[in-house]
């Protein structure tokens, strides 16, 4: 018997392969029992199959490699693959996990296998993912079935999945569940922030259509309030006496104060929905100061606060609503005088180049602002203590009405105040407008 | 006597302007609705009509309207007195046809002083 080809000792598979064949030649019946010829053939025809079984050991031995490469690729592909990929078993405890999905639910992969997959379902959304998995195990044809759901993480912060699952069978019967598990977290987040910007837009369009609706309605028995009041005040109904005359007064002022009260409502909302429009020109800001100083004039005398100005060379022509700086420098000078101490003050208007802003600022020596009440300042309808509307008049929106106009503008509006020694608010304007649809 | 019509769907409102008519010397008629007012101008006709302009139905300038194209009408002065009281609305109801404009509350030295001007 030839000596067979050398074979691979190295590998421990092919050396016990090689004993059991040796060991079964050696229970075949020995060669010299065979006659001469049909042993010749004998032999042939084993060398052949020795050879062919050589032939298909290598070709098998190529094949497990192939084989190992292919599935270390598709393991690749598996783990890190974009979406977490699981297989549940019928009670929903997680039989295979890629990393991704792993890492989805921030906890290793060794410590989920044989977890039940509810346990990192929000609790609120437990019922969704029983549905669901209820679902793929019952569904007809192996449907895909999904659904949304929330998971908690292991460090306790909340994501958003999208689960797609099949089921798997193998010979008509259900073994496993094999679900993708995509994160949309953020792509949620976003459109969540999307429906709450339009709620709330819509909303502040409601009330604001609302408030230009009340302050239209409004105006119809203050129609008949305040002209009765007059015709009463007139004569028109007998000559008054002294206290009738007081009273009718009295009527008078309130009426007044509510008319105020309705236009600054009928502004806010109008600002709000956007339907004031800025007619820009080009105008003198000195010019537009000494105007507006000339309507609070007297009222600045009566509460004996000295007016003064500081203006500027080189800041005379801007290009702002002439009408709309005058309501916004009215505002912050009428406040000033009206916030002065009782025995006087002084309100300074200085003006001031800066770059290609305007800036105004005006301050005063009055009694200031306490520094937790900053924020409310230019909030509607916030007067910073209660009761100031009693002894200050006003109807708590100047300020919101004037950070509005100036924004419009495209310009900023502060304010700075130290409690008991005065305030100063300034704002800035462009000196050049901004085109039409750039100051939003 | 000069005589106006009053439309408004708030009586005090009527009230109040009949009132300031009759102290100016005119003869006041009133109605509450833009209806009633074209109904009562076919059947008479008036020298100055004050008109409110959000009413029940017709609202103010369709009455003003056709109350103005019927004969007689045509130079008869129609004076809007309405709580549209925004930037804009005086130029819109003057373009609809009225001579005048006023807001509610209106002044009442101006709605008077408007009055003598029509007083014939």
């Amino acid at each position: 018997m030839k000596k067979p080809k050398a074979m691979p000792e190295k590998e421990n598979h092919d050396h016990k392969i090689r004993e059991k064949a040796e060991a079964k030649l050696a229970n075949m019946p020995s060669s010299q029992e065979m006659a001469g010829k049909k042993t010749d053939e004998l032999i042939h025809e084993l060398q052949v199959h020795q050879i062919e079984l050589e032939m298909q050991n290598e070709e098998l031995k190529k094949t497990q490699m192939d084989l190992e490469k292919t599935k270390e690729k598709y393991i690749d592909l598996y783990d890190f693959a974009p979406i977490g990929y699981f297989t549940f078993s019928r009670e929903g405890l997680i039989k295979e996990v890629n990393l991704t999905g792993a890492g989805l639910l921030g906890i290793t992969r060794k410590k989920l296998i044989d977890r039940g997959f509810g346990n990192f379902v929000v609790p609120s959304d437990f019922n969704l993912w029983n549905d669901h998995l209820l679902l793929s195990i019952m569904s007809k044809d192996q449907e895909k079935q999904s659904c949304e759901l929330r998971l908690k993480r292991e460090d306790g912060s909340k994501i958003f999945v999208r689960l797609e699952s099949v089921r798997i069978e193998i010979m008509d019967v259900t073994l496993q569940v094999r679900t993708a598990v995509s994160d949309f977290t953020e792509r949620k987040t976003a459109e969540n922030l999307r429906i709450e910007n339009l709620r709330l837009e819509t909303a502040d369009k409601a009330k604001s259509e609302l408030l230009a609706n009340m302050s239209h309605e409004l105006r119809t028995p203050l129609n008949a309030s305040i002209g009765f009041s007059e015709l009463l005040k007139q004569g028109m109904a007998g000559e008054l006496s002294e206290k009738q005359r007081k009273y009718v007064d009295n009527i008078l002022t309130s009426n007044q104060f509510l008319l105020t009260l309705i236009n600054d409502i009928l502004d806010i909302s109008k600002i709000e929905a956007g339907k004031i429009e800025l007619v820009i020109d080009r105008m003198s800001v000195p010019e537009t100061i000494q105007e507006t100083l000339s309507l609070i004039k007297e009222k600045a005398m009566k509460h004996n606060v000295l007016l003064k100005t500081e203006f500027d060379p080189e800041l005379e022509f801007i290009e702002a609503d002439k009408q709309r700086v005058k309501q916004i420098l009215f505002n912050l000078i009428n406040n000033a005088v009206k916030f002065s101490k009782e025995e006087g003050g002084t309100v300074t208007i200085i003006t001031k180049k800066e770059g290609a802003m305007a800036k105004v600022s005006v301050s005063d020596t009055g009694i200031g602002i306490k520094e937790e009440n900053g924020g409310k300042l230019f909030q509607k309808f916030e007067q910073l203590e209660s009761g100031i509307s009693q002894k200050y008049g006003g109807t708590g929106l100047g300020l919101a009405i004037t950070k509005q106009l100036v924004e419009q503008h495209g310009g900023k509006i502060w304010a700075e105040s130290k409690y008991g020694e005065g305030t100063t608010f300034t704002f800035t304007l462009p000196i050049v407008a901004k085109k039409m649809g750039d100051t939003k | 006597m000069t005589k106006a019509l009053v439309v408004d769907d708030d009586p005090l409102s009527i009230e109040y302007v009949v009132e300031m008519l009759t102290t100016c010397g005119f003869m006041a008629e009133t109605a509450v609705n833009g209806e009633e007012a074209v109904k009562k101008a076919q059947i008479e006709v008036y020298d100055l009509i004050i008109m409110d302009i959000e009413l029940p139905g017709m609202d103010g300038a369709a009455a003003t309207r056709i109350i103005k194209s019927k004969p007689g009408y045509e130079n008869t002065p129609a004076i809007a007195l309405t709580a549209y009281a925004m930037k804009g609305d005086r130029e819109r109801f003057l373009a609809e046809g009225f001579n005048e404009y006023f807001s509610k509350p209106a002044n009442v030295a101006d709605f008077l002083k408007m009055l003598k001007k029509y007083r014939k």
